[in-house]
């Protein structure tokens, strides 16, 4: 209670500055006058009664000093006053104050937004309750993962009240045709179980989700997107319809625009089928305190108690569960990716410091003689540094408002122009609260910490020297921390300089890598499975072979492919073997497998894929389903060695397996007879990766109930003949949707190589700034040295020495801190590529990027200190000899 | 010449407050004159330390002050008791005496009665 209230009472002092000095001088004068009057009673003349008096009270100054310190906040009091003098010292030296400003500003702004990036897309990604503890649990076999734990709806009531687990939900896409636009497209709508929303814990932004009671409701909440594009979003859209596939929905709410999931654009309940055989994939959260292990246990308990219901499905023998959090099985590349920025920018930030920590030096320096004054005048060492702290902390805090609005600027410039698939959906880019916190943090932090090294020089008593403005080796000690410091930047602008070659390399090197496709003028589409059809399989060979033949009509259209495969699509993995080798129905575990691509006659051709040997298949052999293939040279490498394989069989157990949906050719068979040799086609976003094993069929072996991909190789822009293939395909077909037409080579900058590309950008304009900020330390430390060292340079002319030499001498003394930072940048650089090159599967493993950091420093370092040497080179002998 | 002692801020404020309890309402002098009569001359080094303390216990609501006309007709600054100066003059005494007793315990005892 007591210090509570001396706490108030000295705060109302401290906020009103009442200033309780009169008070107290009227009490000391009093004071002594009693005991004046009592040393005159006792026999003493009035004067020397005074001067007793006036010891016996003590030193006046010190016990005002500790009333004073008594009465407020003394530290608070000096820090106000020190951020008021250290405000007025930098309106003093404006270009001083605007240098460090700006240097902190673009460490701390750059900082920032690689930290906004940082909070978005690894500590927030997704907008769901507790989203951290949400697992999906995923089948590991002998051979690798094995796709994800799905159930029915029935076993999904199980798997809820299973001992491990405290809630869970089911979610599956579907992409149905809606025809609300006035045509008809495809969208992507996701089905979920009914306790989803809760599960999820997101409100909706107007009307209600779904509940359990919705389930078999033909009831729709629609993705604020969505809602958007196709809707005026506001009160009035509920109670709207939507169709799907012919179906109506009634739409009930709109969720907030954050939440995707999964990119849906709307949400509709999973219905309660009677259906076991269609399961849906998983998402639940184990109770408090379950390990991932027990978890784990307790679900394939469960699995194999599901399994045994069915006599058609076997589990491999050796299979277990593994619970991976949601947050690393979605998005796991950009967390890398933006990891390696957050590296990259820390040593930026780095760099940023130390240079604002060798501009401080330089100023103390210059201030030398005012800190010596005041050491002389009583101040002590812990004040002065506490200024320099202080000024440190205002300048550092300056450079990081500065920064935040740098930082909100590079945000806003990033959310236009990044791709949609390069951050995880439902992640919202933004300078919010935590990056506030952040850059405070960091601005602070940083003040204190590079402010320390000058405060500790200026705080330096040298009370054996002279109070002489001119005393001229005051400075060592200043020297030699700021060539510290230039070393310590030198060596990594290097490091920032290499990771960024690396970077920028390895981008080059995706651009420029022979891909084995010709990705040029070349539109893709696809074709979402229209309703109202016949799925039989001459019904669909026939209606592809007629949108082929329609398009291929299109003026411009150089020529036309339909099938299931694209050249950065990586095709389906599937098993195959040699004729002669039998197999058990343990096909996971035993059979070797490859990327099928299901491709027509005209797929090769069109994407100038090579035919190394043998040929290609015909058109009349797709449209008959013959069973042929053609294979890449790496299979025909690992398969058949050096045997010629033109001529030999494969076994393909998928061609004849029983799976739903799957159109087939009245004489299905599971041998296919390889025709050909094909070039290999590399994965376009992995330079250096191995060519995957492939095989090209006929698509109309295996004729997928999916969508249809369409690609047409034009003489002109692509884009241009988009509106005439609607056209065409619309008089195939009105009820055929379109959906994502795209030119390949926009796939593969933005899709695939997008990150590539922004990493290369920012590490670009990171080293970019780092050296920027290196050459205005190493200009500064020279121009100061210069300045420091005009006296002896004047000596050395006016006893003869040629300007040329001075320059010579002023320009290797920081010369050779250079090359002492490169000499430790460069081993350094080395172990930093060891760990980038643990995390990042694109460096380069050369060290020639070594060689053009290298020069660049060196040149850029040259010019930095050339401007100070010249300046040296001409100091006037007879001005320094005057001022002797 | 015996050295005086520069009394702890916590063992002068106990003063003040006993002084102030014993004889009422005083000014700064009086109380300095006091405590220096009671402890025979040997306690302050510098009477001015008072000053501090009176402002610290004033702060924290164990004393008031005001202006007022002294014996002789000077003006001074007069420090008064409160009710919560008095109750933490009561709470402080027993400490100190408890400290005191404890203290005292400690140098009556002689080796052989711990043996």
């Amino acid at each position: 209670m007591r210090p509570l209230k001396r706490f108030f009472a000295r705060a109302l002092n401290f906020a009103v500055s009442r200033s309780g000095d009169e008070r107290l001088r009227e009490e000391i004068e009093s004071h002594i006058a009693f005991q004046a009057d009592e040393n005159i009673r006792a026999g003493m003349n009035p004067e020397e009664a005074r001067r007793q008096a006036r010891l016996k009270f003590g030193a006046l100054q010190a016990i005002r000093e500790e009333y004073h310190a008594q009465k407020t906040f003394p530290l608070v009091e000096n820090l106000v006053r020190d951020f008021r003098y250290a405000a007025r010292n930098l309106l003093k030296y404006p270009s001083f104050a605007i240098t460090a400003i700006l240097t902190m500003a673009l460490g701390i702004g750059t900082t920032s937004l690689v930290f906004s990036l940082f909070y978005a897309v690894v500590v927030d990604p997704y907008p769901y309750r507790d989203a951290k503890h949400i697992v999906q649990l995923g089948f590991v076999g002998k051979q690798g993962p094995l796709g994800f734990m799905a159930v029915n709806t029935v076993d999904f009531e199980t798997v809820r009240h299973a001992s491990t687990v405290a809630d869970a939900m089911l979610a599956d896409p579907s992409d149905p045709i809606t025809t609300i636009a006035g045509y008809p497209e495809d969208i992507t709508v996701a089905r979920l179980s009914s306790n989803a929303f809760e599960f999820l814990g997101v409100a909706p932004l107007l009307g209600r989700t779904l509940t359990a009671d919705d389930r078999d409701k033909q009831l729709i909440v629609l993705g604020y997107r969505f809602c958007r594009s196709h809707f005026q979003c506001d009160a009035n859209v509920l109670g709207r319809t939507v169709d799907l596939d012919h179906q109506q929905f009634t739409v009930v709410g709109v969720m907030p625009e954050r939440f995707t999931w999964e990119e849906a654009a709307a949400f509709i309940p999973l219905s309660q089928d009677i259906n076991t055989e269609e399961t849906h994939a998983l998402f639940l959260r184990p109770k408090n305190a379950v390990s991932a292990m027990d978890l784990s246990a307790e679900m394939l308990t469960l699995v194999r108690k599901f399994v045994l219901a069915h006599d058609d499905v076997q589990l491999p023998a050796e299979i277990h569960l593994v619970a991976a959090p949601i947050v690393q099985t979605r998005g796991n590349m950009a967390q890398r990716w933006v990891m390696q920025l957050f590296a990259a920018v820390c040593i930026l930030l780095l760099i940023a410091c130390a240079n604002f920590s060798i501009l401080l030096l330089s100023r103390t320096n210059a201030r030398h003689h005012e800190f010596q004054v005041r050491h002389a005048l009583g101040a002590s060492r812990r004040r002065i540094t506490h200024q320099v702290l202080v000024e440190a902390v205002l300048i550092a805090c300056c450079g990081g408002m500065l920064g935040v609005g740098m930082a909100s600027m590079g945000v806003a410039a990033l959310r236009n122009s990044l791709n949609r698939s390069f951050l995880p959906t439902e992640a919202t880019l933004a300078v919010n609260v935590w990056v506030l916190a952040f850059s405070t943090l960091v601005s602070v932090g940083t003040g204190i910490l590079f402010g320390l090294m000058p405060g500790f020089h200026a705080s330096k008593n040298l009370s054996g020297l002279r109070l002489n403005p001119q005393f001229a080796s005051r400075s060592i000690g200043y020297r030699r921390s700021q060539r510290t410091l230039i070393a310590s930047q030198v060596a990594l602008a290097l490091v920032l300089l290499a990771i960024a070659g690396a970077s920028i390399r390895s981008f080059v090197a995706l651009y420029k890598m022979d891909l084995g496709f010709n990705s040029h003028h070349v539109l893709a589409f696809r074709l979402p499975p229209s309703g109202g059809q016949d799925s039989s399989w001459t019904t669909r060979v026939g209606y592809q072979a007629q949108l082929r033949e329609a398009l291929s009509r299109i003026p411009g259209v150089m020529a036309a492919s339909i099938g299931e495969a694209m050249p950065t699509g990586g095709g389906m993995r599937m098993e195959y073997g040699l004729p002669t080798e039998r197999y058990g129905a343990d096909m996971d575990v035993k059979m070797p497998r490859a990327d099928f691509e299901f491709v027509d006659s005209h797929y090769l051709s069109l994407f100038d894929i090579p035919v190394r040997s043998g040929r290609g298949f015909s058109q009349d052999e797709q449209e008959a389903a013959e069973p042929v293939a053609l294979i890449n040279q790496a299979f025909a490498r690992r398969l058949f060695g050096v045997e010629n394989p033109l001529g030999r069989m494969l076994r393909v157990p998928p061609l004849v397996a029983g799976y739903k949906d799957v159109a087939r050719p009245p004489h299905a068979t599971e041998m296919v007879r390889i025709i050909g040799i094909t070039g290999d086609v590399r994965a376009a976003w992995i330079p250096g990766a191995p060519h995957r094993e492939t095989i090209y069929l006929p698509e109309s072996l295996f004729a997928t109930p999916y969508s249809l991909l369409v690609h047409l190789r034009t003489s002109g822009d692509p884009f241009s003949i988009l509106d005439t293939a609607r056209h065409m395909i619309k008089q195939v077909n009105p009820e055929q949707a379109i959906s994502n037409p795209r030119t390949l080579d926009a796939i593969l900058s933005e899709d695939l190589r997008s990150r590539d590309r922004w990493l290369a950008i920012l590490t670009g304009i990171f080293s970019g700034s780092a050296l920027f900020l290196a050459v205005i330390g190493l200009y500064s430390v020279a121009s100061f040295a210069v300045c420091q060292r005009s006296r002896e340079f004047g000596l050395r002319i006016a006893l003869g020495a040629a300007p040329s030499e001075i320059l010579r001498i002023a320009l290797f003394a920081e010369m050779r801190m250079v090359l002492v930072g490169m000499g430790i940048g460069i081993p350094l650089t080395f172990i930093v590529r060891r760990i980038m090159g643990s995390v990042m599967a694109t460096a380069s493993k050369d060290l020639w990027f070594l060689l053009p950091a290298s020069v660049t420093m060196i040149l850029v370092s040259a010019f930095a200190t050339y401007l100070p040497a010249r300046q040296a080179a001409r100091v006037d002998p007879m001005v320094t000899l005057r001022s002797e | 010449m015996k050295q005086k002692k520069d009394v702890q801020q916590g063992t002068l404020a106990l003063m003040v407050l006993k002084t102030l309890d014993v004889l009422g309402p005083l000014h700064g002098y009086a109380i300095a004159r006091r405590i220096e009569q009671i402890s025979g001359d040997l306690l302050f080094v510098n009477q001015g330390t008072l000053y501090p303390v009176l402002l610290r216990l004033e702060q924290e609501g164990a004393i008031q002050s005001e202006w007022g006309p002294s014996e002789n007709n000077r003006r001074a600054r007069f420090y008064e008791l409160t009710k919560a100066g008095h109750k933490l003059l009561e709470a402080e005494k027993r400490d100190w005496e408890q400290t005191a007793a404890i203290i005292a315990r400690f140098f009556e005892v002689k080796a052989k009665d711990l043996s």
